[in-house]
């Protein structure tokens, strides 16, 4: 198990990684809800779903606030 | 490896918990479109000879039903203007005004912006400043609504479109329960409005059946350029306090808000029977709008600011 750097709401955050991980395994560690935030894998809009590698770029994203 | 689209193969964009799928662009697509379409038929929100009127902030909700609505607009030969309230909220209405601006000159619609500090002629910034015992959203909402249907009626529109998604639906339902107000449960839905009168403008709200989720990711795959901000007064709502319960309540057992939608609409014609009343609606005394009371809510929360247009 090693560390993976995350993009999230713009700042980075450190999350744990083992190869297999999914997107929504970063979520669940950063107390981040499916449905209130959004994934980007390399740039790219991805189902939260996809499984990570060690060189993915990974950005997560808030995207419901109300108001 | 990629996540695959259920119906094509594809790379998967979205996955979508409460049908266990996942849609590439194309397909996530054409689902969402198909299910604002059949929300507008199955409810009757457009008809021939209307005129709408879309209610747009610049959120990724309004500015993705502008979108759609322009085209069932245009098929249906049925006229469309936008409509755009500035709050006065610095920092925050300028940015999604100009998306809003945006969005109507490329689509070709008529763009009208009517101001909390010329109509009320009070911003939100203002208000929040006064220490009074309701909440900014409060203020908000009632003055937002008043503008809203009073400009629409100015401008011979008779249906108002508003970009309410299935989350606002599922919190509105559940926070009429908490708060034991039924009656205004019982005035809730898709489409008609409150009251039936020539001085009231029909709501309309096709994006009912969508999750704020979905509406995002749309806004997104169609490059619509919408900014994620936050209200910096929404914290401040209850409903915020039950979008989070909602959300948690959801991701733990997808389908949630759709069974709080879809429950509320299978007691909707039982409440309507019991709650409502009936009444001719009076003039307001003071500001001559519709009023369930001699003073109306604007002009009874205006007072209460001790500030007189």
């Amino acid at each position: 198990m090693g560390s993976f750097k995350v993009k999230l709401n713009g700042k980075y955050a450190k999350v744990r990684w083992k190869n297999g991980m999914r997107i929504i395994d970063f979520m669940h560690q950063l107390c981040v809800n499916r449905e209130t935030h959004l994934a980007k894998k390399n740039g790219r809009l991805v189902s939260e779903l996809e499984e990570v590698s060690a060189k993915d770029r990974i950005e997560i994203f808030g995207v419901v606030y109300g108001g | 490896m990629a996540v695959r689209c259920s119906k094509c193969n594809g790379t998967a964009v979205i996955y979508l918990p409460y049908g266990n799928e996942n849609f590439c662009k194309k397909h996530f697509v054409d689902s969402f479109e198909r299910r604002v379409r059949r929300t507008v038929r199955e409810f009757r929100m457009i008809r021939k000879g209307d005129r709408i009127g879309a209610a747009v902030s610049g959120g990724k909700d309004s500015v993705t039903m502008l979108h759609l609505l322009r085209g069932i607009c245009d098929s249906m030969r049925v006229p469309l203007v936008a409509l755009s309230v500035d709050e006065g909220i610095e920092g925050y209405r300028a940015r999604t005004l100009q998306v809003a601006k945006e969005n109507c000159r490329k689509l070709g619609v008529e763009h009208k912006i009517l101001s909390f500090k010329k109509e009320i002629g009070i911003t939100v910034d203002e208000i929040a400043e006064r220490e009074e015992r309701m909440r900014t959203c409060s203020y908000c909402g009632v003055f937002r609504r008043w503008i809203l249907n009073k400009a629409a009626r100015e401008m011979g529109l008779n249906k108002l479109a508003v970009g309410h998604n299935l989350d606002d639906a599922a919190q509105t339902i559940l926070m009429n329960f908490l708060r034991n107000e039924p009656f205004r449960l019982a005035r809730f839905g898709p489409s008609g409005g409150i009251i039936k009168h020539e001085f009231f403008v029909d709501r309309i709200k096709p994006l009912m059946r969508i999750p704020e989720r979905e509406s995002a990711v749309y806004s997104i795959i169609k490059g619509m350029d919408i900014r994620f901000g936050r209200c910096p007064y929404a914290h401040e709502a209850f409903r915020n306090k039950v979008r989070c319960f909602l959300n948690d309540l959801e991701e733990e057992f997808p389908g949630t808000k759709f069974r709080v939608f879809n429950s509320f609409m299978s007691v909707r014609d039982v409440l309507g029977e019991k709650f409502n009343t009936n009444e001719t609606p009076m003039k307001c005394k003071q500001c001559g709008e519709l009023s369930s009371q001699e003073v109306c809510m604007r002009c009874r929360m205006l007072e209460e600011l001790k500030f007189e247009k």
